[in-house]
């Protein structure tokens, strides 16, 4: 790298920083935020901390001492692929800045390494926590030598970048596919979704390959698991062969396959950047347009209306928030033809449950899909520099936040619906219990798009540079997070082992009312945060 | 000696729409040249093709003798550009940005001091400039992409609807800079819809109409006694 695209870099990420604001700002309130913002982070980073130190030593508990380098590899792998596919395609293209950074003296190789570099950086933290944590608990168990300590945590700042490099070559071919269309931004829609689907599926694929390949072994064995993931992804073996064995191949071969992948990709990338971001930065006007009769709408529905326009015109808040209800919608489809069973086992990987026991959990199954992101929590946010539009028109804060609700239900509760019912016609229920299941259904989306708002409103933030720093960045979303996932486990294990106690109509009677318990009390905090906005 | 040279410059959409028809236009050395035509009619499209953001399909784009496809880096180092809504880095204060942009282009601490102090004062923003970018109003946003665009003395200085958001003693001031530029030798483009500006500050000017250049020349051939306002809506309204 030379100066100047060090010196971008060192700008990219301070014109992001808030510490910057911090130092310049004279606005009190903003600095206050921002203090509480990086506490609200510190914390988090804590629970993570705190939670996988737990999980590591229950690896070394369990005997697998030895495989921990070989899980945090696959740990962190599966994070940062997963993540950068969802946001390289708007951190490398059509980002705001890219007419002045293009403006400048800087090459497209050096616009677009620095981006992902700058995308790298802003995401080791949460890869650091978590190899700090997973390195916490193997020297609690292997007691290995000190040279091992600064190793690891070195070389594994390297683990996430062959997989980001991977995601962000995907996400490079999906743009240069639907550049060549009229209607890209639906052809980048559609390939990113099947994309994001077909990784998430891949799990189920690479874990069957693992087991394969050991005869007698069972997937808890160290030894089989550690080599049927070392056998298809080399760089595990390189990061534990360097970090533990301190082999000087295995610190050469992960570094400089890393280097050398990310030299190679952004040459093939930056040959075509300048075309590919022409075609998504230039809008084609048809200038064909006739008046015709116009229908007038309630001011809540018109927002909603706003809302899922806003949602499906842009392509990271559409593929980062709908991911989930595209994988409903796909498992209420599966379902039908191959039943709930094979579902269920799939998920648990075999475990000894039935498609009987887990059927009133078919609703949480569904809504863990539908209710994984709200619209709700980013919506508010997004409005952004347009928020000017809704707070100068005359409509009350009441119509304004229910037409955010509104839409995140017309898009949730049909995922939902189509799930549930797949599931219930694939596991053979009868007609009161799916009755059943919808309502509580319904009712989760429900309590998702209330409780999603009260986080959204809660903390709005209004300037931001990328529509990702909202969708997938935002304290509001992981605020909705952790809680509503917790909160659905809880629920999901606390209906299937009640309802082998009291039945499965009482379950679904009381869940219900929980919800609708929680959605009232969420409600009210949102009329009354929207009052003060 | 020509500074920009734009030979039958094409751009083609996906869908086969011509946001750009076959322009060719010369901006001499000292030149204030005026880009006019309605909206839609390919003005940012060709000042993002000149400044190197955008590709276009066919023709080639001379600044200083280098062609913006071929020597890109060449081309960018002697130019400055100014879009109509500048997205400059929010979280820097002005300065800060300021400096990046003097870093980029290898300018040393005492030359822009003294140009940040010089056109910061007359611009009426050097006060502003710790502050962070996010606090600014858009006129002082302008003003600073004005700023940073000067710091490095450009050969060529292509802005987009520069006088949009301006106060009226920055728009005089920014006129000033350019016949200054202009006298050193620099030239510089840029778009309007404003045509009393035009008529007042340019010596050439193009009319843009539907990507297809209608009328060009020194301003004195082109309106031939009649005002530029008149010439203007004459050959859209063709």
């Amino acid at each position: 790298m030379n100066n100047k695209n060090v010196l971008l870099l060192k700008t990219l990420l301070r014109s992001t920083s808030s510490f910057n604001v911090l130092k310049t700002s004279k606005d009190s309130k903003k600095k206050g935020k921002i203090i509480g913002t990086f506490i609200a982070y510190i914390l988090l980073y804590l629970m993570l901390l705190a939670y996988s130190v737990l999980m590591a030593m229950g690896y070394g508990r369990a005997g697998l001492t030895e495989a921990m380098p070989m899980l945090l590899t696959m740990i962190l792998t599966a994070l940062a692929f997963l993540f950068t596919l969802l946001k390289s395609n708007s951190y490398l293209y059509g980002f705001k800045e890219y007419d002045m950074l293009m403006a400048m003296p800087f090459s497209e190789k050096a616009v677009v390494g620095s981006k992902f570099l700058y995308m790298y950086i802003k995401s080791l933290p949460w890869y650091l926590t978590i190899s700090i944590a997973m390195l916490i608990g193997y020297a609690m168990y292997a007691k290995p030598m000190i040279a091992v300590y600064p190793l690891w945590i070195v070389l594994s700042l390297f683990i996430p970048v062959i997989p980001m490099l991977v995601a962000s070559l995907l996400s490079y071919i999906v743009v240069k596919i639907s550049a060549a269309f009229k209607y890209w931004k639906a052809v980048q829609a559609v390939l990113l979704f099947a994309v994001i689907i077909l990784s998430f599926f891949s799990r189920f694929f690479i874990e069957k390959i693992i087991k394969d390949d050991s005869i007698d072994e069972v997937l808890t064995s160290t030894a089989s698991f550690t080599e049927g993931f070392e056998k298809i992804y080399l760089p595990a073996k390189w990061f534990r062969e360097g970090a533990t064995e301190l082999k000087i191949s295995g610190i050469f071969l992960l570094v400089g396959v890393s280097i050398l992948l990310f030299e190679l990709i952004f040459i093939l990338v930056a040959r075509s950047y300048k075309r590919l971001n022409s075609a998504m930065k230039t809008s084609v006007a048809r200038h064909a347009y006739k008046l015709t009769k116009q229908k007038k709408k309630s001011v809540a529905r018109t927002m909603a209306f706003k809302e899922i326009k806003r949602f499906t015109g842009s392509i990271p808040y559409l593929t980062n928030a709908g991911a989930g209800y595209v994988m409903a919608i796909g498992v209420g489809i599966a379902a039908l033809f191959v039943g709930l069973d094979k579902i269920i086992g799939t998920v648990t990987s075999g475990a000894p449950v039935s498609g009987d026991m887990v059927k009133v959990a078919i609703p949480f199954i569904a809504y863990f899909l539908t209710g994984m992101v709200a619209l709700t929590c980013a919506s508010p946010s997004l409005e952004g520099k347009n928020y000017w539009i809704i707070k100068s028109l005359p409509m009350s804060y009441k119509d304004i936040y229910y037409g955010k609700i509104l839409a995140n239900l017309y898009i949730s509760i049909p995922a939902q619906l189509i799930a549930t019912i797949g599931m219930c016609i694939g596991g053979k229920c009868g007609v009161a219990e799916t009755i059943g299941y919808i309502i509580l259904g319904i009712t989760l989306c429900v309590f998702s798009a209330t409780f999603g708002c009260e986080c959204g409103i809660r903390f709005m933030k209004l300037d931001w540079e990328n529509d990702v720093e909202v969708v997938k960045q935002g304290t509001a979303v992981v605020v909705y997070m952790f809680p509503n996932m917790i909160l659905t486990i809880a629920m999901l294990i606390g209906s299937v082992i009640l309802s082998m106690i009291i039945g499965k109509a009482l379950v679904i009677v009381a869940a219900i009312l929980i919800y609708c318990l929680l959605t009232a009390v969420c409600m009210m905090r949102v009329m009354a945060l929207a009052k003060r906005r | 000696m020509s500074v920009l040279t734009i030979e039958n410059y094409t751009k083609i959409y996906s869908d086969d729409k011509k946001a750009a028809d076959n322009v060719s236009l010369t901006v001499e050395s000292g030149d204030i040249y005026g880009f006019i035509g309605h909206n839609g009619a390919g003005k940012s499209t060709t000042i993002r093709a000149i400044v190197g953001v955008l590709d276009f399909t066919d023709g080639e784009i001379f600044i200083d003798g280098h062609s913006v496809k071929k020597e890109p880096m060449e081309c960018k180092k002697v130019t400055a550009y100014i879009p109509d809504n500048p997205d400059l880095y929010e979280n820097l204060t002005g300065i800060q940005y300021l400096n990046f942009v003097a870093d980029v282009f290898d300018i040393d601490a005492a030359t822009r001091e003294a140009r940040i102090k010089d056109y910061g004062d007359r611009l009426e923003i050097t006060e502003a400039l710790g502050d962070p970018i996010s606090s600014y109003s858009h006129g002082m946003k302008q003003k600073v992409a004005i700023l940073s665009a000067l710091i490095h003395e450009p050969k060529l200085m292509v802005m987009d609807e520069p006088f949009v958001g301006l106060d009226p003693k920055a728009a005089f001031m920014l006129k000033e800079i350019m016949h200054e530029m202009c006298a050193r030798g620099s030239a510089v483009f840029f778009s309007t819809h404003v045509l009393e500006v035009a008529e007042k500050l340019c010596n050439k000017v193009a009319i843009i109409k539907k990507g297809k250049i209608i009328a060009q020349g020194t301003m004195e051939e082109l309106t031939g006694g009649k005002s530029l306002e008149e010439v203007f809506l004459e050959g859209v309204n063709e």
